[in-house]
């Protein structure tokens, strides 16, 4: 296991290290000068404007040749200094920490809601196959998984914010003063309509995931033997078809987990939730790249490890898989 | 008979043979028990696939959507850069010029148009308004139905009438109280009668039998509440624009107020501004003004835009008794009853009905992009833009035509993207999957590095770096090449996995044993093994792709304007007034994203069924 766990790791290096120069080289054949953004406004001598561009510039270390940038930025990088947001002129890791902090609070609702309904509706939707209850969720999953989830979220927004008027349309709870109760239902009333849409936009995935494994099991042949056997239906289903289909789920779990920390950048911009999906939008409309490179970098050692994450949550519920 | 049985016996083994080598062609099967299994694959595949109802009929919606939204978009063409803002935001519906048959039975006094409506007063003295409405403009109020109307006129989305005692009502939009009399000049008007009235662009005004003009509405960046003291006391005139009113005095001057500048103001003519013509009659179109002398010479002015000073044939030489105008083109009519239309042409407004070619025409009227004419017999014919069936956006342009438009482009980004990434995806994967070894170590590794990157922030962060130069198309393309360079890992990796199934069967070895060059093992011989489920793989990411490009345009990163495209034709529905407010340009264009990528959904879903060896078992 912790051998399986080492060589892992050890083989993620190389591929961090490409993701790492492919980043660099990205923005570093970016147009325009961000120096140049850097230099305040009301400078008006020319004089003055390139000293101040020529100290940027040595402070930056960008008169060095691009090898010597690159071991120097990735070097900050690998010590957790990662650079200056140019629009906050704050740290970026101090950019990132609220947004990313709002973006869990978000996907932790998220994701129990959607497995708490899409595991037990996708169950009953195998057993049930063809039924008029399969064939509900059936075409909720065709449709929701051809929707924008834009579209959820603006019909939500149109509905319940601007129609109903039982929910704000966006943005984060601003009337918080420490008591519990308080601050409590104010969170809920600014996180209901993002919840649910993304959980709707889940949903159509992971029901149909659910289903397909289930089915798998299902028309396996030790069912049929379980049921010649004579073994009630409901053993039949909840002793032997659940455990094994459960392992494909268990894996679509563990995965969900590290998307706990991934933003969505399209729900979060609809609802103005200050996220890390909006701050990247943000980022980019103000061209703040060093917040976009640490982002990018941040995703995608994310989903390397959910990759990790996932073959250890398939050994432990499948005892049939070693991990080597 | 011995023989024959014989003959018998070899001709059986004959079509037997025979049929061996015509596989899945024969008509009639040998083994009719066995029917389905001398079908070949693909014949299967079909056969199960037309089973499907679902299936077909989100085939037959997909072809359908392609046949409307391509043909469509290739019989009406669009100008990607026109405008009408004074139409913007107008909600779905037609019957602007749909005039009601009770007006036209009792005779035509006047007809003024707004943006999407027209109210009209009859010979009978009442007052009738039809068309779309906004804010209230069609609900005239009652007191003007009781009282005894002279005169109506109608701004872009409110109206005014005029009393016999010179009382003044007005209603409809009302945002900058254009459609109240203010106070002031109601107590003005106890000393002074209302003789005219007159509606702009949200603004209002009074011409009072003391020559004095009153304008009250939107009028602060205009500055149109200025009235020039030379001609204030003395106007016997007043004609409204949108950021002007052309005054003509009782001397016969022509004086200009409003914003200053404008070409209506710098074009003028001398000989009409110092009065040295006397003129008879005055219409004004956006930036154009025609005035006509009282021996019906016709006069034009101000900036060469649609056509306007461009005149028809023959209407130099005619006598003009009477002229009207639009937004963008001008009536004339003369003594002989002969009808002149020029100018823009965009919502046929210019064209002279054919009925109205060869007869007298008594009246005319055009407002914004309507015309209204009546003939000697009485008859009201009205053309020009009769509405949009599905409302426009933000800039006055036809949701229908964008939608059109914009459904070309998404399916072809979305088409064109998902054809990069299957080439790529089948390429590497089948590389990496029959050489195996260090390639495919080196392949897969690659694609793990791409697929690494979450997809929509990787997209949005390539296609932000786009903002350059970059041509329309040239972006176009980008965004296309984009989605396919980073969406390929998939599948890659998923035909890898069936190539190292496939490796392993009897024929690849009988093929190597028989000495076939590799690449020939892999695409005579693998390839047609795992073509369906690439085609299942094209057909979902399809629909992915679709709703992809919609979510990267809907939040600016992927296909801007002017090009339309379904995802940035939503851009607007960030504003939470335009969610609420102008609910056609959202829910549409999301409608429209939703049935295409549903229909090409139902279709990949149909071909996965139909090949699931599961599906034949009955």
């Amino acid at each position: 296991m912790f051998k399986f766990l080492f060589r892992r790791f050890v083989s993620l290096i190389p591929v961090i290290f490409i993701i790492s120069l492919m980043l660099f080289g990205l923005f570093k054949s970016m147009p325009g000068d961000p120096v140049k953004l850097m230099i305040p406004p009301g400078i008006k001598s020319e004089v003055q404007r390139q000293a101040l561009y020529d100290a940027k510039v040595q402070q930056l270390g960008l008169d060095k040749s691009l090898p010597e940038q690159y071991v120097r930025w990735i070097g900050n990088t690998l010590t957790g200094d990662f650079g200056i947001s140019t629009s906050f002129n704050k740290p970026v890791v101090e950019v990132i920490e609220q947004p990313l902090k709002n973006s869990i609070k978000l996907n932790v609702f998220v994701v129990i809601l959607s497995f708490m309904i899409s595991i037990p509706v996708g169950i009953m939707s195998a057993v049930k196959r063809h039924s008029l209850f399969d064939s509900f969720w059936q075409v909720f999953s065709l449709v929701g998984l051809s929707m924008p989830v834009f579209f959820i979220g603006l019909l939500m927004i149109f509905t319940l914010a601007i129609n109903l008027r039982w929910l704000p349309a966006g943005g984060m709870p601003f009337k918080l003063n420490g008591d519990f109760i308080n601050d409590t239902l104010q969170w809920a009333r600014y996180m209901t309509l993002p919840i649910i849409t993304l959980t709707i936009g889940n949903l159509a995935g992971t029901i149909r995931y659910v289903r397909n494994a289930m089915i798998e099991v299902i028309s396996k042949d030790f069912i049929r033997t379980a049921r010649s056997k004579g073994l009630s239906e409901k053993v039949v289903i909840y002793s032997h078809a659940f455990r094994n289909a459960l392992i494909p789920v268990v894996t679509l779990v563990a995965g969900s987990l590290v998307g706990l920390f991934g933003g969505a950048a399209i729900t979060e911009s609809i609802f103005a939730w200050n996220g890390i999906g909006y701050v990247l939008i943000q980022a980019l409309n103000t061209r703040d790249y060093m917040v976009v490179l640490t982002m990018n970098i941040f995703y995608a050692v994310l989903s390397l490890s959910a990759n990790i994450i996932m073959d250890i949550g398939y050994a432990i519920v499948d005892p049939r898989v070693k991990l080597k | 008979m011995q023989e024959n049985k014989i003959i018998r016996t070899l001709k059986s083994f004959g079509r037997t043979v025979a049929s061996l080598f015509t596989f899945g062609k024969k008509e009639t099967p040998i083994f009719n028990l066995a029917e389905e299994a001398v079908l070949s694959p693909t014949r299967v595949i079909i056969r199960n696939f037309k089973r499907n109802k679902l299936a077909m009929f989100g085939l037959i919606w997909f072809v359908m959507m392609i046949l409307v939204i391509f043909g469509g978009s290739a019989l009406f063409p669009i100008d990607l850069y026109e405008t009408e803002p004074v139409l913007r935001n107008t909600r779905p519906g037609t019957g602007y010029i749909k005039f009601p048959s009770a007006f036209e039975k009792a005779g035509v006094d006047t007809i003024s148009s707004g943006i999407t409506y027209s109210v009209a007063l009859g010979q009978d003295g009442e007052v009738y308004a039809w068309g779309i409405d906004v804010e209230g403009v069609l609900s005239v109020p009652k007191e003007v139905s009781a009282e005894n109307i002279t005169k109506i006129t109608s701004g872009d989305r409110h109206a005014l009438a005029l009393t016999e005692g010179g009382k003044v009502y007005a209603w409809g939009n009302n945002n900058f109280n254009q459609a109240e009399v203010p106070f002031e000049i109601e107590s003005i008007m106890q000393l002074e009668k209302a003789v005219d009235i007159l509606a702009g662009d949200q603004y209002s005004a009074i011409l009072s039998n003391k020559g004095r003009l009153y304008v009250w509405g939107s009028t602060f960046a205009t500055k149109l509440n200025i009235v020039p003291a030379a001609f204030q006391g003395n106007i016997a005139k007043a004609v409204p624009s949108s950021f002007n009113i052309l005054l003509l005095d009782k001397d016969g001057k022509v004086g200009i107020m409003g914003q200053s500048g404008t070409p209506l103001e710098t074009a003028m003519p001398e000989y009409i501004k110092d009065g040295s013509v006397r003129l008879s009659d005055l219409v004004v179109t956006l930036r154009t003004a025609a005035a006509v002398d009282e021996n019906g010479k016709l006069y034009v002015w101000g900036e060469d835009f649609n056509d306007l000073l461009t005149l028809p044939e023959g209407i130099q030489d005619a006598k003009i008794v009477e002229l009207a105008s639009g937004r963008a083109h001008f009536m004339a009519l003369d003594d002989q009853g002969k009808l002149y239309v020029w100018g823009s042409n965009k919502f046929n407004q210019s064209k002279i009905p054919s009925a109205l070619q060869n007869t007298k025409v008594s009246y005319i009227s055009a407002d914004f992009y309507q015309s209204y004419a009546v003939d000697e017999s009485g008859k009201l014919y009205s053309w020009g833009n009769n509405g949009f069936v599905l409302g426009s956006d933000e800039f006055g342009r036809d949701l229908a035509m964008r939608l059109l438009h914009g459904g070309r482009v998404s399916m072809t980004v979305g088409a064109v993207a998902v054809l990069i990434s299957t080439f790529l995806g089948l390429l590497i994967g089948l590389i990496a999957g029959f050489y195996g070894k260090w390639v495919d170590n080196l392949l897969m590794r690659f694609a793990e590095v791409i697929s690494s990157f979450p997809f929509l922030p990787l997209v949005i962060t390539l296609s932000s770096f786009l903002q350059g130069k970059l041509t329309q198309t040239e972006r176009l393309m980008m965004i296309m090449v984009i989605l396919g360079l980073i969406s390929w890992p998939g599948l890659a990796r998923l035909i890898r996995g069936q190539i190292l199934a496939e490796r392993e069967k009897d024929f690849v070895l009988a093929a190597r044993a028989l000495g076939i060059r590799s690449n020939v093992i892999i695409l005579r011989h693998i390839l047609p093994n795992i073509i369906n489920i690439v085609i299942v793989s094209m057909t979902l990411s399809y629909a992915g792709s679709l709703l992809t490009e919609a979510g990267l345009s809907f939040l600016g990163f992927g296909v801007v304007p002017p090009s339309p495209s379904w995802g940035n034709m939503l851009n607007g529905a960030q504003q939470s007034s335009v969610i609420q407010l102008y609910w056609w340009r959202w829910i549409l264009p999301a409608l429209c994203v939703l049935i295409a990528a549903l229909s090409v959904n139902i279709v990949g879903d149909g071909l996965r069924d139909a090949m699931d060896p599961k599906a034949n078992e009955k």
